[in-house]
């Protein structure tokens, strides 16, 4: 393990952490709901992605299908969440909004197991992409390059959609004033299904990302759902960027404990979190939009 | 603590006295006579019950106490924690970890209060100055760290857990003895949910009622808001500490199950399902949700999906909980009495 490898197989980490947490920051930041079934979204994702790449060892075009149809699917579910119950509870505090979201993780989280089962499935990656390649005298898995060069593309369409789309226009209105947004004829109603249905994909997208490199279990949401809120609160709650910076970071942070020192896996996130948080409280790119109460 | 305040009565008063004429303002006998009721009905229900069902309930009225310190954040102070089983575990962990003291039972029911207190201290002073939802996810990050470190700490024995903690004894009697373990338990809960009630219906009780409605107005009247809510959070880490010793006590077994995040769900469902905003709703929640889970569902595998179920139509259709609906229910029955 060369200080190059370990970089990038933080980098390669970090990807799906960006995207399960670009999902629920950007829910948060526009609708200000934190979604706690975000993470059983990713995992359905995951489990969707195991059942189309099968046993046998994947083709390129199945691969690529898995993926879109676990994004896709995910989408679906986001947008049939939304619709039924969280539409019902904008006018609602807080509370009940995090509580209604438990719940939600609760039942898809059951549903999954009732479908898939309880047993950690794993799946195999297509040939093409279970080598190693080397580059500047280290062995990067070609996976890891793929994952970041998927979380690139990823974190570029986001930002080029937010900020220059007439779409990305509306969402940034409804997240800065929906009241008035509604009031100078947009369909916020809209903006805030449609959103909630991007950051559903997003997590699914993760889910059918990693699936080939875990072992999945319907209980897999659980850490990475904390892992993500995590992020969430690194970077700041409602800021996409922060969520891309925060993965970033603690992807590099867990691949350099892995390699350098062993008893901090798993604990980087939340010695982060602690740190960040006592020095600032609304995360590293977090804005204080958000009333204090 | 500050002076006392006088606030206006909170908007969720403190429900109704049962015997009208007893309880007055200033001699309030609630603190005494509810938790004897609460007693009382578990006792009966103890000692009718068949052997099977007295296990669930001897549990129950743990998870009773426990429900109620979480009621203490949600429901008195308006503070959402999504990670209150750890301060349960490290209570029931405390408590195992000194197995081999020989101590009377009540003084490591003690020490786990207390543990469990400085370790509420420690996350309320590090998330001081967040909002209500960080300070949510917070939460539930610490539970996480807790529940990995069950796993990390070779004292802690992993997915085995600690067994062979012994029950001990009380004043120089036995509690080994099912029947005796009963009645130690019972008290204890009893006299503690007391205590809470005191403080409930104390001046201190009404600024939590006025932080949890309106944190500005409050600070606005003088309520020192921020160490209001350092105590809260305080008080029900070490309620809840409390509550792990028992259950250390009750199995005689502590795993790290007790500190899982579905855990710190399951308690949230329980204290809503009696009724959040009322005093005893979160126990009768739980002692509900015990027998629900453990009759109805017990068997089935589905229990998660259910428990979701259960959890979104407690909070779309009935968000006061079993309490909110019967209080209801009594309130037009006795509207309609009264219309004849």
């Amino acid at each position: 393990m060369t200080v190059i490898s370990t970089l990038i197989s933080g980098v390669a980490y970090g990807v799906p952490l960006f995207l399960v947490a670009s999902g629920l920051t950007l829910i948060y930041g526009v609708i200000g709901v934190l979604n706690f079934a975000h993470g059983s979204f990713f995992v359905v994702g995951a489990l969707l992605a195991t059942s189309i790449l099968g046993t046998t060892l994947p083709t390129i075009p199945t691969f690529i299908v898995a993926v879109l149809a676990g994004a896709a699917a995910v989408a679906l579910l986001g947008l049939v969440t939304e619709s039924t119950v969280v539409r019902r509870l904008y006018r609602r505090d807080h509370i009940t909004m995090l509580l209604a979201t438990f719940a939600i993780l609760l039942i898809v989280e059951g549903a999954a197991e009732a479908i898939w089962g309880n047993s950690p499935r794993s799946v195999s990656k297509p040939e093409v992409l279970s080598g190693s390649v080397p580059i500047l005298g280290a062995t990067i898995p070609v996976y890891d390059l793929m994952l970041v060069v998927v979380g690139a593309l990823v974190a570029a369409g986001l930002y080029l959609l937010i900020n220059r789309s007439r779409f990305g226009r509306s969402v940034r209105a409804v997240a800065q004033d929906a009241v008035m947004g509604e009031a100078v004829g947009l369909n916020t109603k809209r903006v805030m299904l449609l959103v909630f249905g991007l950051g559903s994909a997003l997590a699914g997208l993760a889910g059918a990302l990693i699936a080939p490199n875990v072992s999945v279990s319907p209980s897999l949401g659980h850490s990475f759902i904390l892992q993500s809120f995590a992020i969430v609160i690194i970077g700041g709650l409602g800021s996409v960027t922060g969520s891309l910076v925060a993965a970033l970071v603690v992807g590099v942070a867990e691949a350099f404990a892995v390699a350098y020192a062993p008893y901090l896996t798993g604990f980087t996130f939340y010695i982060l979190v602690a740190v960040v948080l006592l020095i600032r409280p609304r995360g590293l790119l977090g804005s204080a939009k958000l009333g204090r109460a | 603590m500050s002076a006392p305040i006088r606030t206006a009565p909170p908007r969720v008063s403190p429900g109704p006295s049962i015997l009208p004429g007893i309880a007055s303002a200033r001699f309030d006998l609630r603190p005494v006579y509810e938790p004897l009721i609460f007693l009382a009905l578990t006792s009966i229900a103890y000692f009718v019950m068949p052997a099977n069902m007295q296990y669930i309930l001897s549990i129950a009225v743990i998870y009773a106490l426990l429900a109620t310190s979480l009621g203490v954040l949600f429901g008195w102070t308006g503070i959402y924690s999504f990670g209150h089983a750890a301060f349960f575990g490290l209570g029931a962990y405390t408590t195992a970890l000194l197995k081999d003291q020989e101590w009377g039972a009540l003084a490591f029911l003690g020490v786990s209060a207390v543990v469990a207190a400085l370790g509420a201290v420690v996350i309320a002073l590090i998330g001081q100055r967040l909002a209500k939802v960080e300070f949510a996810m917070l939460t539930m990050i610490v539970g996480q760290i807790a529940y990995l470190l069950t796993f990390r700490v070779p004292a802690l024995e992993g997915d085995n857990g600690i067994y062979g903690i012994p029950r001990g004894e009380v004043f120089g009697i036995s509690i080994t003895p099912p029947t005796s373990f009963w009645w130690y338990s019972i008290v204890v809960i009893a006299v503690v949910m007391g205590v809470l009630r005191r403080i409930n219906l104390s001046s201190f009780g009404e600024s939590l009622n006025a932080i949890r409605d309106d944190p500005v107005k409050a600070a606005a009247i003088g309520i020192p808001v921020r160490s209001m809510r350092l105590a809260a959070f305080t008080l029900a880490g070490a309620v809840a500490g409390l509550a792990g010793g028992l259950f250390a006590q009750q199995g005689s077994i502590v795993t790290p199950s007790t500190l899982a995040f579905t855990f710190s769900g399951q308690i949230i469902i329980m204290a809503l399902l009696g009724g959040m905003m009322r005093f005893w709703g979160p126990a009768v929640g739980a002692i509900l949700f015990q027998f629900i889970n453990a009759l109805v569902f017990g068997s089935s595998s589905n229990a998660t999906l259910v428990l979701g179920v259960i959890l979104l139509a407690v909070v779309l259709i009935f968000p006061s909980g079993v309490l909110g609906v019967l209080s209801r229910l009594a309130g037009l029955i006795s509207r309609a009495r009264r219309a004849r």
